[in-house]
């Protein structure tokens, strides 16, 4: 089983690592496919391609209405799918299947992120990704 | 215990100089290690361990391998010479485990020559320092005891530090000395003035005749690895390898070295004893990239030619200080006079041809006595004594390589034992004439002078182990703009001496009338000369030795003399 320290979206940006809990399986795998989510890309001198260009894109006024978000987000989360496919250590049921990247827009001038995960077996996880506070 | 060095600093890489592939490489192999032994931790990029530890680890690891490697180019000598040095100062302390050390502490080499108002015994003490621009040199003497001079007619004795007088003009007269000693800042050139730190009764004059050789250039890492690899035979002169080493580490502005041993096609000095073992013959043969141009004056005594007393000649010894490659005039009152030159062997190991374009052949000269329509004599004379004698100023050409190697070598630390080494010259190939035919490329600009300069340099420089060919000429003109070569013509003329004649009897007798002559003329041969007009299949055969000249040519021991001169490209048309 693969295994991860548990990493914790911190309020107003950020990741915190929290030492004393660990995520495995599907969970492990699904933290590293969120990391990549909001890594900027090409950030990582090592892996040029990891990252995407969606929390660019969101910071920088690239997504102004619900087609450029869902446009941002269909892109980001298939770099991330491929990203994952090719450096992905889990068990082959582990590993991600499937990205769903729904925008939503609960004000105006505020964006959230729902992501979708389906493994290789069919077992989903979702997450709310908050991106304005 | 000396100061460690700076492996950080040194051998490192920047992370710009780190390729991204090998961390990936890297990165993977590290992944894999780790899983191996904790398989449930992840380590994909992305997870924490994966990111914070694992990418780190492998942009370390990249970076020492990159360090690492950059060391073990030190260690090996064929990086350095190739120009990839990362520790220089490694490089001066390694390189000292081979016995290879820098100019700066290898003695300089060069000749002097001495001018003396008379051809009195003298003796040079070993002692004596010649100041030569900011150098300080002593004189050479490969045997205990002063350098001893004397007069050309009076022998020398083996295992001494003998030197022979030369005459240089009708009053005056030159020793050529070889001198070895520190550089200093400024290299000396030819012509040089000296300084000398006593007095030394009759000398007028010193000079130095060559450039001289070694000690004064900046330690050239590149220069050392290479003698490191060629340094694969011992630098004894005992072996073909060895000979040629030795000269090259010693001398390394000597351009080219050829050696001939026992058994060697080219080797005829080969004496096989009644117990069947053959005594070593090694012939040592040099050449620097330019030959130098010397006049001196011989005395020639006028005497009955081979035609009685009708027919006057001019004859005697042409007494050069330096080995001639090639003799280019004689000269008195301004004009020039076709001389009839003999080779004549010393030393009866190096009999007849074998002795030539070394110091053991002497050149016996004969001049017609002339006069002009008038019935004047052309030829301007003086009477000392009870002879006529007339003074001609002999131009030739020689090698500065060939008296530094020869007096090094014969030092009784350097002359092997056992083994009869001769120091000579290449037999020359002299171009007449090379002509190519080339096409040009339509629309480009042909650098015929640089075309030129390769092709001259590559016949030069050919030798047995790189023989010159046509392909130097094709890639000389293909990259100065030419299209392709049509013709090479090749004319040229396999020069086994630089006399005519060759004396094939051991003692000479000297002719002083007809009969002697008679006799003399009998006892020689014509030196044979031989033809090339191959370019491509160079005939280097050996003569017909039944006339016991012992000339002979092959790979081993010719080499081109080509001026540029004599080198004709031309374009035939435009494609």
């Amino acid at each position: 089983m693969n295994a991860s320290l548990e990493l914790t979206f911190a309020p107003g940006g950020g990741l915190l690592l929290n030492t004393s809990s660990r995520v495995e399986g599907m969970r492990a795998v699904v933290q590293n496919a969120l990391v990549n989510l909001l890594t900027d890309l090409s950030s990582d001198p090592v892996f040029p391609r990891k990252g995407t260009e969606l929390m660019r894109q969101a910071f920088s006024g690239q997504i102004f209405d619900s087609r450029s978000a869902e446009h941002s987000a269909s892109f980001a989360a298939s770099d991330t799918l491929f990203f994952g496919r090719e450096h992905d250590v889990a068990e082959a049921k582990d590993k991600i299947k499937e990205i769903f990247l729904v925008p939503k827009f609960p004000e105006a001038l505020k964006l959230n992120l729902e992501a979708t995960f389906v493994s290789i077996d069919d077992r989903r996880l979702s997450f709310p990704i908050p991106l304005s506070q | 215990m000396s100061s460690p060095y700076d492996f950080l600093s040194i051998y490192y890489p920047g992370a710009s100089e780190i390729k991204s592939d090998r961390i990936q490489e890297m990165r993977s192999a590290v992944s894999t290690l780790v899983r191996s032994l904790t398989p449930d931790v992840d380590t994909a990029p992305n997870s924490p361990f994966g990111d914070l530890a694992v990418s780190p680890a492998a942009v370390e690891l990249a970076a020492e391998e990159e360090a690492f490697n950059r060391f073990l180019s030190d260690l090996d000598p064929t990086n350095v010479e190739n120009g990839v040095a990362w520790n220089c100062d490694f490089l001066r302390q390694f390189f000292l485990n081979f016995g290879i050390h820098d100019d700066s502490q290898q003695r300089s080499y060069g000749v002097l020559r001495l001018f003396f108002d008379s051809e009195t015994e003298r003796e040079i003490d070993r002692s004596t320092e010649f100041k030569v621009g900011d150098g300080i040199y002593r004189p050479f003497a490969p045997f205990a005891g002063p350098l001893h001079l004397l007069p050309y007619s009076q022998e020398s004795e083996a295992g001494t530090n003998h030197r022979h007088y030369h005459r240089f003009s009708s009053d005056s007269w030159v020793v050529d000395i070889l001198v070895t000693g520190n550089a200093g800042q400024v290299a000396v050139t030819a012509g040089t003035s000296v300084s000398i730190d006593r007095v030394i009764e009759g000398l007028s004059g010193a000079t130095a005749l060559v450039d001289f050789q070694g000690g004064v250039a900046p330690p050239q890492l590149q220069e050392l690895a290479r003698r490191i690899r060629s340094n694969f035979h011992t630098s004894t002169p005992t072996t073909r390898g060895g000979a040629t080493n030795m000269i090259h580490q010693q001398f390394p502005e000597i351009t080219l070295t050829g050696c001939t041993i026992s058994g060697d096609f080219e080797q005829r000095r080969d004496v096989i004893n009644p117990l069947q073992a053959a005594t070593g013959r090694i012939d040592l043969l040099v050449r620097s990239e330019v030959l130098l141009q010397d006049t001196v004056s011989v005395r020639l005594k006028q005497m009955p030619g081979p035609d009685g007393s009708d027919h006057l000649v001019y004859a005697g010894w042409a007494t050069l200080p330096e080995t001639p490659i090639s003799l280019v005039s004689f000269t008195n009152s301004g004009k020039i006079f076709t001389a009839d030159v003999t080779s004549v062997s010393t030393d009866p190991y190096k009999p007849a041809l074998t002795a030539a374009y070394g110091s053991a052949e002497k050149l016996w000269v004969s001049i017609d006595y002339q006069v002009d329509g008038e019935g004047q004599p052309t030829i301007s004379n003086v009477t000392e004594g009870s002879e006529t004698v007339a003074y001609f100023d002999v131009t030739y050409l020689f090698d500065p390589a060939l008296k530094i190697c020869q007096e090094f070598l014969s030092g009784e630390d350097c002359s092997p034992a056992g083994v009869d080494l001769y120091v000579k010259w290449f037999v020359p190939v002299v171009v007449d004439n090379l002509t190519v035919e080339f096409n040009r490329k339509s629309g480009t600009t042909l650098n015929l002078s640089s075309a030129r300069s390769e092709i001259v340099t590559a016949y030069n420089s050919h030798r047995f182990e790189a023989p010159a060919s046509p392909v130097a000429i094709d890639t000389a003109l293909y990259y100065a703009g030419a299209h392709s070569v049509r013709t090479v013509a090749l004319q040229a003329t396999i020069r086994y001496s630089v006399a005519h004649r060759v004396w094939l009897r051991g003692e000479p007798e000297l002719p002083t009338n007809a009969d002697t002559w008679e006799t003399f003329l009998e006892g020689c041969a014509a030196v044979p000369t031989l033809d090339v007009t191959s370019a491509y299949e160079p005939a280097f055969t050996n003569q017909d030795l039944s006339d016991g000249t012992l000339a002979v040519s092959g790979d081993r021991n010719v080499s081109y003399l080509l001026s540029s001169s004599n080198l004709h490209l031309v374009e035939i048309r435009s494609l």
